[in-house]
Order: C-alpha cells, then structure tokens, then sequence
C-alpha cells in the first residue's frame, strides 16, 4: 500500500475532526448569544393580562359605569383564508349581519397578521350555545369571553362619564407621547370622553405581564414570570344619581343643561346635558351610519351643553353686575333708580325697553331691582360701569374662564373687553371700537357675553357661600377593588375680595326674587330659604322686542335661564338651569331647580330608598382572602359530599 | 491433539490479550454516552432506552464474536453475503414497507433496512475481487470492483435513499482507493461528476433538490424544509461552551428538534454539554479512526489494508456527515451518528465493521507472529 494514500488517510480523518471543531466553535462560541437568544425565544411567549377598568359610581355608591361579560368569537386571519365560506358556515349558527362582516373587515385592516380578530361580539346566550355544541365544525374559531364597559343609565351620564372606545391611531399617538403605549394591547378600550378621559389612568390600571414555557406546538408547559396586572380604580363622584336622574327627566323634551354645585366642597352634585346619546354606540367602533345620524341630530346630542354650550346669561346676570358694581365703587349700596319702562343713553335717541312688554317698576333700589329684574337699571349700570370695569369685576366670578373641572374640554365662554372687541371687528371700521350700546345691552346679560351653565352654577356657588369658593369637581375618591379609599380629592379653598355685604346685598335681592319678584310662583310653599335669579335670554334680537317672539318659530324662542342656591344661611347646593328656546326663566328653568332643590334637600328618606331600590350599587371585596375563603366554603356548599376530603385536608 | 487446562486458560488469555482494548474502550465509552443521551433525548423515560440498550448489547456481542473469527473465513464469505445483501435490497423494491413515500424496510418479524447491509457487503467483495491475486492490482479488477458498488447503489438510490446510496458508494471506492485506483481515473472520475451535476440536478427528486437549497438558505423556508437546520443550529449554539447541562436543553425537552433520538441526536450533546461534550465525543471518534488507520498501517496482506481502511474511512465519514449536516454545513441526509443515534440495524452494521477490524488486528498481527 503506497505510503501517499495512507498519509491521505490520516489527513482526511484529521481534516474531518478540524473541520468540524471549527463549526460547532463557530455555532457555540461566535453565535452563542444570538443562539442562545433565539433558544429563549422559541420557548417563551409574553401573554398580557389585562386590568380589570375601575367602576364609575354616584356619591351614594350607584354604578354609573362597570364592567360586563360579552362572548365573542375571534379567528385568526392568517388561519381561515376563506372567510366567505367560514361565514356562510357561520350564518347557519349565529346570526351575522352585513354590518358584522363590515365591522370585520374593518379590524382586519387594521390588525397585524398574527392578532386576533373579531368576528362576532356580544354573542346571545342560544348564540353561544349554538356555537359550542358545534364547535368541531370550527376548530380554528376562538369563542372567548372577554369584559365590556357597561353604561346602566346610558345617555343621562353620557357628557359626565363620557365612554370608552378601541385604540385609535390618534389615541397611539397620545400614548406614545406619554409613554404609556405598553400598557395597552392593540384592541384594547381606552378612555374617550368625559371622566372615562380624563381619569383614563386611574380607571385603566396596568397590563400584567405573564412569561409562559411553550413546547414547539406552542402548549404552555410551564410559567417562567408573572407580573400580576393591577386592576384600575374606582372613582367615586360627587354626583347624586337621583338628582341627576331627576334632572335629565324634568328638561322633557327640551334641549338644555343643568348644573348643581356643593358650595362647601366644589363638588358637583349635578352634571345633565340633554339629549345625551348612548355611549354603547362607541365601544367598538361607532358605525358610519350611528355617527351620521348623531351628527346630523339637529338637536346636537354630542355637544356637551353644560361645559362646552355658551349661552347670553340675560337676567340671571344682574346679582354678579350689582355685586361688581358695588365692590367697583360705581354704585353705593343705597343707590337707587328710577325705572321707567326704558332706558335712553343721554345724547342718543335709542330706547332700551324693559323686556316683558316695557312696564315702568318705579323707584328701585339693588335689592328690589333684583327681585324684580328690571332692566332699566341695569341698563343704566352697565353705561355707567363700562367694559372695562365689567370685565375687571365679572371676571372676579370666574365668568369668561375655564372653571377647571375635571372634565375634558371645557369652553371659556365669553366676558367681552374693548381688546376682545378689536380683535374681533377687527375688519369692521364700524364695529371695532366698544360703543356705549355694548355696555348697555352687557348690562342686563345680552350682547357680546356668552357663558357656559357650569359657569353660571359656578359663579353662583361663589355668590351663596359669601365669596369662598371651590373650584368645582366631578371626582370626590378614589377607591380600590377591596372599597378602601386611595385618595381623596381636595380642593383649594379660595376667596374673591368682595365685602361680604355686598354679596349679602344681592343674595337678599335673591331671596326676594323667590318671594315677590320674578321666581314668586315658584318660591311657593318653601320649607327652606331659596334665593334664585330668573333669566330669560335672546336667541335673536327681534326688532319690536320680545312681545313678537311667541309668533316666531321654536328655535327662536328665548332661552329660558335659572340660577338659585339654598338654604340661603348655608347653602348646601347651588344650580344653574338652562332650558334652550325655553322661553321664560320662571316658566321653564325654575321649576326644575325648586323640585331638584326639594329632593336634595328634604326628600333625603324617599332619596335613599329610591337608591337601595332601583339601582345596582358598588360592593367592594373586603379583603380578598377572605373573599376566596367564602368561595371555596360556598363550593364546598354546593357539592358538599365530594368535596369531604378536601375540607379534611 | 489435547491441550492441558493450563494451555486453553493461556490461549484464551491470549486471545483476549491480543484485542485492541484502546479501540475497545473507545467504543464503549461511546455506548455509555449513547445511553445518557438517549436517556435524556427520550424525555427520560427509561423503557424507550430498553430497546437501544439491547441493540448496543447485541452489537457488541457481535463484535466480539466477528473479532475471533479468523478475517479470512469472513473473506472467503463474501459472495454469498454480497448475494444475500442483493436479494434482501430486490425484495425491499417489490415488498418493501413504504414510509414517508421511500420504500427502504423489510418486514421480516423486525424491521431491517438491508441497505445498511451493503455497507459492509459491499466493500468486501470489492476488497474480496482487488485481492484475489497477490501481485498488483490489474484493471480488470478495478472494473468488477466498480461493477460490483454500481449496482447496489443504483438498486438503494431508487429507493430512494440517496444518503445510503453515496455511503454505500464511499464504502466501496475506499477500498478502491487504498488499493491502489489510479489517480487519473479517481481525478478523472470527480471532473467527470463535476461537469455532469447538471444533469445529476435534474435527476434529483423534488425534495432533494429542495434539501440541497434550504441547506443554502435555511431561512428560505423557516417553518417547512429549514426547520430542521434552523432548530438544530439554535440547539448547538445555544448550548455555549459548557452546555445547558444535563437534562436541561430546552430545544430538545420542548420538542423543537424533531427526530432529537436519531439523526439529530448531536444536537442532545451539543445543547446539553456546550462545546466541551462535542470535543469530547470529537476526540473519542478521533482515537477511534486513528486506532483503525492504525491496524490498516501495520496489516500485512491488501485485502486486511483495504478493509480496514475502508471501515475506518466509512466511519469517520459517517461522523463527518451527520455532524456536518446537522450544524448546516451539508444537507440534510439520513445518516446517523455513529454508536450515539438510537439504532437498529445501522449500529449492528457498524458494530459488524469493528468486529472485522478487531479480526484483521487479532489475527493479523499476532496470530503470525
């Protein structure tokens, strides 16, 4: 045997072992990591958990906003490539309609290929039954059970609240701003509107996140980490669902608002924007055709009336201009006036008529001009105090600014000043200066100032308690699942520099409005002190006066305005009520605050058990282990013989 | 003739004195291995062993026996082996059990693969042929030499098993080669598959060519033809240089490597003992065929020369292969890891080939002395 061929031999053997030393070194020591990476990967998934959303309750404990059960059936696309078959199969179980398959091919765009998708939600009962006892006909299908948010007094709630909705891209954007995207899953609620918005954080809680073992078909076969998800937290408000039931049923058939304020704490007891709308059309998308028809509502459900509506004041702004004027120094609390039917501003031919048909009141001092509402004296105060002082001492209530409630978008409504004026005309030689007429018209409400009714409630909260004030609120705690209260909120307690006395001044001018003025039939039969202000507002100057708005149509009609607060001594609740093309405020807005103020404040029996009776009431978890000790006894309960051993041990 | 108790307790001793206890012992260090991993491949469930166990046993017992056959017999034996290798091949083509659409087992009581049987019939009626005359080896063996490869391994490649086809293949043109092939034929002869691979391509079945470019681009077709590769490189790499440890490899226990037992049993090793346990098990494979160049070197006639370097080659080629595949350097063809993939016939096979060695050295080299 020739030595060259077992040399060859010997090379080959030691090349094969050198070759292969050299790859697995290459493999095991140069791409260990990346490997080793890979080898994690493949045997690990990240599975979310999701937070249980916070519950929204009254101040007596009423559920406002809570979570439901809802079965759903979910495929993933990249599974069922023929779903015009899978729903043709589909359809002889569960009932799908033109709008399920848009809403699916929706999501589907919307997804990545590897997500869940939708097909079906809020299954009925027979549905999922249906579905389950043929659930080998679809073994790629998903049927699960997921939670929903559930709004038991729908649109009475629906500008407070507000509701939940997917994700959106916009919503992406915001998060990722705060950065706080990885605490959301791609179809996950979040908050949209209302207090769902603006407590979105609180209320949402934070994803868990479980690491599980997989094998190579993907079963768990064990868990590697568990960050527990933390449940999101109830908010209790300050609203009182009876008086806010109350309210949303008193505006009738009306469009309007009502506003009632704790003076003593800010805390809002009643927020109604009427119509509302269901905010169950949004959770999962509102369909094109729901969203036509809420925009196309004359009646403008969507716009939150109480903090985003502005409306001229009219009467109702005649205690905050007596309470400026005097605290200004324009007039001395002994002042008094001589109404006659109208008002001339000297050197000019115009008349300003007293509305209601122009009657002369006679000698009037504050209080009575008040009680009375007679325009020519305010007319006369609104010359004589001119824009700037009524902007200087208006603004002192608040008017013409944002009251920082806690809901999203707020409007600041509108306290005029000469720069506002300018800046608006600015294209109108005529216009752009401020003209006494202005001021005169500003005077009793009308022309240029608009203001929201949370403002109206607000300035009035502010008058009743003598000039101490809280900004006002919707959230009063937060509480845990288990009932106990994380925080509470506090409010900054602060003080317009107006003498108490002057204040004193116009409230008794309010009270009297509630015994011989304007709010007289109202005030009847009271069995606390009531002080009021009616007002009555133009929607459109008619040019004889209002004698002719009655021949005009509804949507001309007046807006009829109330604020009130009570007992007068310490008023435990302050409201602004307005009723849009409502007419008179004595008509229309007082009624509803004298029967809101009755219940609140002597209807405190039938009020409780009108709670206990019709409406679902949060019940915290006292202490979780406990919770599941009563389960597991409860178990034992329910098949008590099987379960003997295990009580043994 | 008798010979007195003392003299048979002194042949024996010498009988057994005379094995190669390196090659020995290397051999059952790889069955002590082979039984910790398979241990460990077949999720630690002690009766899935049993039966590899068994084969082991037998194997060696086999071996031994073979060892103290004098190599001559086993030579003179040759034809009707290669006959009866032959013949089991033409039944598995006409009765043979179908699996994965390859027709490569015979149902005899047990399951046989009898292509695994050529792999040692083959070469030694080459070795038989190309040393029938003592003096030089003359062309017109050469050509029976080829004759004799060429016709198994066209009967295993229709199977087909391409993979057994070429082993069967090498084993035989080792034997060829130590003897003495002339360079111009074995030149002419790699220029010649060279030119003609285009050919040889369109031959190949589907799957084979797909094998042959996953092996390009793994990544190609991650769940399907690469997944194999992929998975087994990630096993091997994640392993590190010390490995997972015992028992604890997650590609494996987790069942991302498919046939972890058998084909891809290195990836147990690799994952589980890191770099260390592939140089160990590299450095037992090593002194394996060193001890067999070993015993080819110091035989005395061309068929002892031939056999023993063709067994040696085969089995290191063996080695080269699996390895080579599973870490993605070759495609993916059925070949085991010699003595560590759970076995049947193809460790009987091998064990066979060793026995024969262990003859060659036995009987060679002292029993003339």
């Amino acid at each position: 045997m020739s030595k060259l061929r077992i040399v060859i031999a010997y090379l080959f053997v030691c090349l094969v072992i050198v070759i292969l030393l050299l790859r697995y070194a290459y493999l095991q020591i140069n791409d260990h990591q990346d490997l080793l990476t890979k080898s994690v990967e493949n045997y690990s998934s990240i599975v979310a958990t999701q937070p249980v959303r916070g519950g929204i309750i009254d101040r007596n404990g009423v559920i406002l906003a809570d979570n439901r059960v809802s079965y759903a059936i979910a495929i993933l696309p990249k599974d069922n490539n023929n779903i015009e078959e899978l729903f043709k199969t589909l359809e002889s179980y569960i009932n799908l309609t033109a709008l399920d398959k848009k809403k699916y091919a929706k999501q589907l765009r919307q997804s990545k290929n590897y997500d869940w998708v939708i097909v079906k939600d809020d299954l009925s009962n027979t549905e999922v039954a249906n579905l389950t006892s043929h659930a080998y006909l679809f073994p790629k299908l998903n049927i699960f059970a997921h939670t929903k948010r559930d709004y038991p007094f729908s649109e009475v709630y629906s500008h407070s609240v507000g509701y939940v909705s997917r994700v959106s891209q916009m919503d992406k954007k915001k998060l990722d701003a705060a950065g706080t995207t990885q605490n959301y899953l791609a179809n996950d609620y979040i908050g949209k509107n209302g207090l769902e918005q603006k407590y979105e954080s609180v209320l949402r809680g934070t994803i868990g996140k479980k690491i599980i073992r997989t094998d190579a078909h993907g079963n768990e076969v064990g868990l590697i980490s568990n960050e527990p998800a933390n449940d999101g937290y109830t908010l209790q408000l300050t609203l009182d669902n009876v008086l806010q039931q109350q309210a949303y049923k008193l505006l009738g058939n009306h469009k309007g608002a009502v506003v009632a304020i704790d003076p003593q704490t800010g805390g809002v007891l009643v927020f109604v924007s009427k119509p509302g709308y269901d905010p169950g059309l949004f959770l999962d998308g509102i369909t094109p055709e729901d969203w036509e028809d809420l925009q196309q509502d004359e009646r403008n459900p969507l716009l939150n009336r109480g903090a985003q509506g502005t409306y001229p004041p009219g009467s109702t702004f005649k205690p905050f201009m007596s309470a400026a004027a005097l605290y200004l120094g324009v007039r001395t609390p002994q002042y008094r006036y001589n109404d006659i039917g109208y008002f001339v501003i000297p050197g000019s031919s115009r008349r300003f008529h007293n509305s209601g048909g122009g009657r002369a009141l006679g000698t009037l001092d504050f209080v009575t001009a008040i009680a009375k509402s007679s325009d020519a004296f305010f007319f006369k105060l609104g010359l004589d105090m001119g824009v700037d002082r009524m902007d200087k001492g208006l603004s002192l209530f608040n008017l013409g600014s944002k009251t920082g409630i806690d809901l999203p978008q707020e409007n600041t409504g509108l306290l005029p000043s000469r720069a506002w004026k300018a800046k608006r005309f600015a294209k109108d030689a005529y216009q752009v200066n401020w003209q006494a007429a202005d001021s005169v018209n500003m005077g009793v409400g009308q022309g240029f100032n608009h203001y929201t009714p949370l403002q109206m409630a607000f300035a009035t909260s502010i008058l009743a308690n003598d000039g101490v004030y809280y900004r006002p609120h919707l959230l009063d705690k937060v509480i845990d699942k288990s009932g106990s209260v994380v925080t509470t909120y506090h409010g900054t307690k602060e003080e317009i520099p107006i003498p108490k006395a002057y204040l004193e001044l116009v409230k008794t001018g309010m009270q009297k409005v509630m015994q011989i003025g304007t709010g007289a039939s109202i005030g009847q039969g009271l069995r606390y002190t009531m002080a009021g202000k009616t007002g009555t507002a133009q929607v459109v100057a008619l040019a004889a006066g209002s004698r002719h708005a009655k021949f005009a149509g509804e949507k001309y009609k007046d807006h009829s305005w109330f604020i009130a607060f009570a007992p007068v001594d310490k008023p435990k609740i302050a409201i602004a009520v307005l009723v849009e093309n409502g007419g008179f405020g004595a008509t229309a807005a007082a009624p509803i605050a004298r029967a809101i103020f009755d219940t609140y404040l002597l209807g405190a029996e039938s009020h409780e058990s009108m709670n206990a009776l019709r409406y679902k009431k949060f019940t915290p978890r006292v202490n979780e282990s406990a919770h599941d000790e009563e389960e597991d006894s409860s178990e034992n309960n329910d098949n008590g013989e099987e379960n003997e051993t295990f009580i043994q041990d | 003739m008798k010979h007195s108790f003392k003299t048979r307790l002194y042949r024996l001793w010498r009988y057994f004195y005379n094995f190669d206890y390196v090659l020995i012992f290397a051999l059952l260090s790889l069955f002590v291995i082979n039984g910790f991993i398979q241990y460990s491949a077949n999720d630690q469930v002690l009766t899935r062993i049993y039966n590899d166990v068994g084969y082991m046993i037998f194997s060696f017992i086999i071996m031994l026996v073979i060892a103290g056959i004098n190599y001559n017999r086993i030579r003179a034996s040759a034809i009707p082996i290669y006959i009866v290798s032959l013949i089991l091949i033409v039944l598995v083509l006409i009765i043979g059990v179908k699996v994965n659409g390859a027709r490569r087992w015979l149902n005899l009581g047990m399951r046989i693969q009898p292509s695994e049987l050529c792999k040692i019939s083959v070469p030694l009626l080459v070795a038989y042929v190309l040393s029938a005359k003592p003096m030089a080896v003359k062309a017109w063996q050469f050509t029976l030499g080829i004759l004799i490869i060429l016709i198994p391994f066209a009967l295993i490649a229709k199977q087909p098993d391409l993979g057994t086809a070429i082993l069967v293949f090498a084993a035989g043109f080792f034997v060829l080669f130590f003897a003495g092939l002339p360079w111009r034929i074995i030149i002419g002869s790699i220029i010649l598959v060279i030119c003609s691979s285009p050919l040889i391509w369109h031959m190949l079945k589907d799957y084979q060519k797909h094998r042959v470019l996953t092996l390009i681009d793994p990544q190609s077709d991650p769940l399907g033809k690469g997944y194999h590769i992929i998975q087994g490189m990630i096993a091997i790499g994640s392993g590190g240089i010390h490995g997972k440890g015992y028992l604890h490899g997650t590609q494996i226990h987790l069942n991302f490597i498919p046939e972890k037992h058998t084909d891809f049993v290195i990836t147990v090793l690799a994952e589980e003992f890191g770099y260390i346990g592939v140089c160990v098990i590299l450095s037992i494979y090593l002194l394996v065929a060193l001890r067999g160049l070993r015993i080819m070197r110091l035989a005395t006639d061309r068929f002892s020369q031939v056999m023993a370097g063709s067994i040696t080659m085969s089995f290191i080629s063996y080695v080269f292969i699996n390895m080579g595949m599973v870490s993605g350097i070759f495609p993916v063809v059925g070949v085991p890891l010699p003595l560590i993939s759970y076995g049947g016939t193809a460790t009987i096979v091998l064990m066979v080939g060793f026995g024969i060695l262990l003859s060659i050295d036995h009987h060679n080299r002292y029993d003339k002395v």
